[in-house]
């Protein structure tokens, strides 16, 4: 091993030998490059996603069918979940995994780089076929993300689709998770003990032990699916036997473990903004740790909270409200230490600031959503409501996309090697969080007022909230246009980035030159 | 650490079957719970001998044929007034108006899903499979009692059938 490293190294030592075009990128076996790639692909998904969310706003900016047919409406739906899930939130975290985790804990590359190649180059062929599903007879997959037996046993051939590229996307993701583990347990730098490891590190490699444990129930759960469709089974189809409502036990086994897979990295990231543009360290590290911990393993016990309405038992109910309940401890824990590191700090507001300040408290408005939700017999009116919406979209949102914009105005001028426009940055910044909350926040009111969710039409009474609604949506989805200009101009130019870029930030990514040369850590560093 | 890398296979290996266990577990846990309204079967020589109880329980019988079918299915035993402990017979009534034979199935469910657990069958037309022939009718027979632990405040119970078409299926 220690041979084939130091030849490894002789040869790469040059920088005119670094691989270019083709062989660069699609080839590539560098954290940092898939790490781009997987950036790149995120934000595209962003894009296609959020145009659909725009088909659905300017559908419902008015009462009566405008637009598209109810059977579109429902594709859009369905297909913006399931891009901006799996396509856009899912493989952000994982270009930001690829970039920083090995720069933090002081390892030249992921452990198994094959394999990160791999795990990048499934997701478009998945996310492709996908999208091919448009153009197959009956359109794309139309029964809501979650794919819900028995409607998806009576859909088309995009369902079949559908299927396939979730199982490829759980195996990029498991892939994915397995390079996290092995690398944070194996490649750390001598010093760096677990204890000692930057947050995002550590929420990263929870993380990846909530994709191991729950992608491949829901790759049984859609290969169930296919079966039911096709080979004569009948595990959700009643007329042989089967039961729909095991599907959602199933589905929710894997969807609420999945909801902090997207919002772990997500506490990762905002944990690294806060302290640097407060200039304190980190308030409570160990009891953060701990909260993601305990996060992760409640997640694993409060799945039906999705389904109060499928006619459980009282203690049932009484069961999943409470452990639902306790989840806002450890989060509670979290936002705490998060406002404690700023309290008394000198804070200063740079763009990555903003966007931390914003997460913390919008997710938490949209925790609190979360809690109402938690109180079974109130969802009863809640359930399957704008109010389910507006709450996923403040904890999805404004908590994790929002937090990968963060981080990526925070590391942008080390992986650059240029500031990005500061102006430009803070606008983004307001023009996302104000357009964000005039999108949101009515549909709390919609949902109240009893507006149900994947309709594609209204009564009268809801117009003006839909109608806030949709020009939010707009205003947030052309604001975004602004995102892709201030990255495109950071790349090609600007100020040059010191090493360190920030005032005294903490961690070994900012001990390493801007932008990161191609290799780094070939020699390990020292962490006291 | 391939040793990890081979661990860590296992795993995501062992939960998709675990996705798959679900099924069964789901299953053993509604029938021991008596959860989601599924009854319970008993010989008919222990439910003969069952205690009867001084207690009159209104049960009421709905049924449907699923639109894939072309069956007529219909309790011909509207509603029963009976004892808890007391064994009774009910009567549906099934005919096939195809041209071709064709094999449905039954499911069945109570309501409310509490007394699923205590409303047992002896004897019913659900238990298997039935074929009719093209234009064939027939009364099938639901014989069963209320047990004890029935709760109290349980007054009225519905039990409700629907056939499906269970030509695909291989299985029950």
């Amino acid at each position: 091993m220690s041979h084939a490293a130091t030849a490894h190294d002789d040869h790469h030592d040059h920088d005119h030998h670094m691989p270019t075009g083709f062989k660069r990128w699609f080839m590539s076996t560098n954290h940092k490059d898939i790490g781009t790639l997987y950036l790149i692909f995120s934000l595209t998904m962003l894009f296609i996603g959020g145009a659909m969310a725009l088909v659905i706003r300017a559908e419902l900016f008015q009462p009566g069918l405008q637009f598209v047919d109810p059977h579109f409406f429902n594709q859009m739906t369905t297909m913006h979940a399931l891009i901006m899930v799996f396509g856009a939130v899912m493989p952000g975290f994982v270009g930001f995994a690829n970039w920083m985790i090995p720069l933090m804990v002081g390892a030249p590359d992921m452990a198994l780089p094959r394999m990160n190649n791999w795990s990048f180059w499934i997701l478009p062929f998945a996310f492709s076929i996908l999208l091919l599903s448009f153009f197959v007879p009956g359109g794309a997959p139309a029964a809501g993300w979650t794919l819900y037996a028995p409607l998806t046993i009576q859909g088309g051939m995009s369902v079949d689709m559908g299927i396939v590229a979730i199982h490829m996307m759980g195996i990029s993701s498991i892939m994915g998770a397995i390079n996290v583990i092995v690398t944070v347990l194996n490649m750390r730098a001598p010093g760096m003990t677990l204890m000692k490891m930057p947050m995002f590190v550590w929420t990263w490699l929870i993380t990846a032990f909530l994709l191991i444990a729950v992608m491949p129930v829901f790759a049984g759960a859609v290969t169930m699916l296919l079966t039911d469709r096709h080979f004569g089974t009948a595990f959700f189809n009643p007329a042989g036997g089967g039961d729909p409502v095991l599907y959602q036990h199933i589905f929710w086994f894997f969807g609420h473990p999945e909801v902090y897979i997207m919002i772990l990295p997500a506490f990762g990231i905002i944990s690294h903004i806060i302290p640097t543009f407060a200039r304190k360290p980190l308030f409570g590290y160990s009891s953060m740790v701990f909260a993601t911990a305990a996060i992760a393993f409640l997640s694993f016990i409060v799945w039906a909270h999705h389904m109060f309405t499928v006619g459980m038992p009282l203690q049932g109910e009484l069961f999943f409200m409470y452990a639902t309940m306790l989840i806002s401890v450890p989060t509670g824990v979290k936002v705490f230490n998060w406002v404690t590191t700023m309290w008394r700090g000198s804070m200063t507001f740079e763009t990555p600031m903003l966007y931390a300040i914003g997460v913390v408290f919008l997710f938490t408005l949209g925790g609190l959503s979360g809690l109402m939700l938690a109180i079974t017999p109130a969802d009863f009116q809640y359930h399957d409501t704008y109010f389910v919406v507006a709450h996923f979209h403040y904890v999805l949102f404004s908590g994790a996309v929002m937090a990968m914009m963060g981080g990526a105005f925070y590391w942008l001028p080390k992986w650059t090697g240029h500031m990005y426009n500061e102006t430009l940055g803070k606008i983004h910044f307001w023009l996302t969080a104000i357009f964000f909350n005039i999108t949101f926040f009515p549909q709390h009111f919609l949902g109240l007022a009893g507006m149900p969710r994947r309709y594609a039409d209204y009564p009268l009474q809801f117009t003006e909230f839909n109608q806030w609604s949709s020009i939010g949506a707009f205003g947030l989805g052309i604001s975004q246009l602004l995102f892709v200009y201030i990255i495109v101009a950071t790349v090609r130019g600007g100020k040059k980035a010191t090493k360190e870029v920030w005032d005294n930030p903490e961690g070994l990514e900012w001990t390493v030159p801007s932008p990161a040369p191609f290799h780094t850590f070939d020699e390990p560093p020292v962490v006291k | 650490m391939n040793n990890i890398v081979v661990k860590l296979v296992i795993v995501a290996v062992l939960m998709f079957g675990f996705g798959y266990a679900l099924v069964p577990l789901y299953e053993a846990f509604c029938r021991v719970t008596g959860f989601g309204g599924k009854t319970d079967i008993i010989e008919e020589a222990m439910a003969l001998e069952a205690p009867i109880e001084d207690r009159d329980v209104a049960v009421t019988f709905t049924s449907h044929s699923h639109t894939s079918l072309p069956w007529e299915f219909r309790p011909v035993t509207g509603a029963l007034d009976l004892k808890v402990g007391e064994v009774q017979d009910a009567y549906f009534y099934v005919k096939n108006y195809s041209d071709r034979p064709i094999t449905g199935m039954s499911t069945f469910n109570v309501t409310p899903p509490r007394a699923g657990f205590h409303f047992k069958k002896t004897e019913c037309f659900c238990f298997k499979k039935q074929v009719l022939e093209p234009g064939e009718e027939r009364e099938m027979l639901v014989r069963f009692m209320l047990d004890t632990e029935l709760p109290d405040d349980v007054h009225e119970l519905t039990l409700s059938y629907t056939f499906f078409d269970n030509e695909k299926f291989a299985g029950q």
